[in-house]
């Protein structure tokens, strides 16, 4: 894969993520209510931080470890989060990872983005399993993984120490398997 | 810690793994047996792979992150199996695995050793989490973590692309809140 996929659902684009990003990135990241549902995203949040991870996600993808798409309004393809797809080629699966910007909240755009990177994963990159985590305070987010007929398999009491607080860690996953069959269920 | 640690068990020594014990590494963990349930374990096993073991148990300790224990019969202090915790520093917990040669199974040395091993991580090295995994297709393994009281907190389909095939881990864990309210519950049965 040379070029940077681009998918499409029925609000939103995602592609990758451009330097232009970069400011509207610092707004909505620099922001406890996302920092704290994030594993390794620092709080405050610099520029030299988005640009960090802009390095990161360039040089994943280029190793295959790493598809980070951006998500945009259709319209005018206005930023309003991000969705990684960590690949851990061994094994035939991968990590999916995301945030929303807060004004963006309540929309159902998480699990409608999750749903383009799942089809994604197991078509065109031929994933055996695709799982997701995310911190037991941080219900929501466990809502979007629901949603797309993903398993719960882990609850992983104290898995983290962060912020000077143990955390518990709720593991997702959907094996190629289980996907055929939940799209079977929906169409 | 400068010293590594000796813990004693009724019929175990756990100490360091010491280079007269590599003819005996070699010849345990050349096996297929064995290797099935591990992560990494190289097959076939070679003296090389012994030294390498070696070498990560001595830097490990170094380093604080890794305390990798020969497994010792009493009398003898002959090798049987290893035992090692794996820190995750940062987040105040360690994984343990560990192995037993193939002529010391289903004597219970394993449980025995973990139970040795469980007490050091918690109190000389106040970790808050130990945890340990094993593959669906050896519960021999699972059977050692559930006679030490360990609680299951994952079962993780598909996890792994081992020699051709899917294979699933089982997770288990305590934590120190867990381990304390076991041992003020009074003596445990062995």
């Amino acid at each position: 894969m040379t070029e940077f996929p681009t998918l499409h659902t029925p609000r939103l684009i995602l592609g990758q993520l451009e330097i232009g990003d970069i400011p509207v990135i610092l707004k909505y990241v620099d922001n406890p209510k996302i920092t704290n549902n994030l594993r390794n995203v620092p709080h405050p949040y610099y520029e030299k931080d988005a640009i960090f991870w802009l390095n990161m996600v360039r040089q994943g993808f280029d190793s295959q470890t790493d598809y980070t798409f951006r998500l945009g309004l259709k319209e005018t393809n206005e930023f309003i989060g991000a969705m990684s797809l960590l690949p851990k080629k061994p094994h035939h699966k991968a990590e999916a990872g995301y945030w929303i910007g807060e004004p963006f909240w309540n929309k159902g755009y998480a699990s409608e983005a999750l749903s383009a990177v799942l089809k994604f994963g197991f078509e065109a990159l031929e994933l055996n399993k695709i799982y997701a985590m995310y911190y037991d305070y941080n219900p929501i987010s466990g809502k979007v993984m629901v949603k797309n007929g993903m398993v719960k398999e882990a609850e992983l009491v104290n898995n983290e120490f962060k912020d000077g607080k143990f955390v518990t860690e709720i593991q997702y996953r959907l094996t190629k398997h289980e996907y055929k069959i939940f799209l079977n269920k929906v169409y | 810690m400068t010293t590594f640690p000796i813990l004693h068990t009724p019929r175990l020594i756990l100490g360091q793994l010491e280079v007269s014990d590599i003819p005996r590494i070699v010849e345990y963990a050349d096996n297929p047996n064995i290797a099935n349930n591990l992560k990494a374990l190289p097959q076939p096993y070679r003296e090389k792979d012994a030294i390498s073991w070696l070498h990560h148990a001595r830097e490990g300790f170094d380093s604080q992150r890794v305390y990798i224990f020969k497994l010792g019969l009493k009398e003898t202090n002959e090798f049987i199996g290893g035992m090692g915790l794996h820190l995750k520093k940062e987040h105040h917990k360690a994984e343990v695995g560990y192995w037993i040669g193939e002529p010391f199974w289903n004597k219970g040395y394993a449980t025995e050793a973990l139970r040795a091993i469980l007490k050091f991580g918690f109190e000389a090295l106040d970790l808050n989490k130990i945890y340990a995994m094993y593959y669906d297709f050896n519960p021999a393994s699972g059977r050692v973590m559930e006679n030490n009281k360990m609680i299951k907190e994952a079962e993780l389909v598909d996890d792994e692309f081992k020699h051709g095939k899917f294979a699933a881990h089982i997770q288990y864990r305590l934590t120190k809140r867990e381990y304390e309210a076991l041992n003020s519950k009074g003596r445990r049965k062995k």
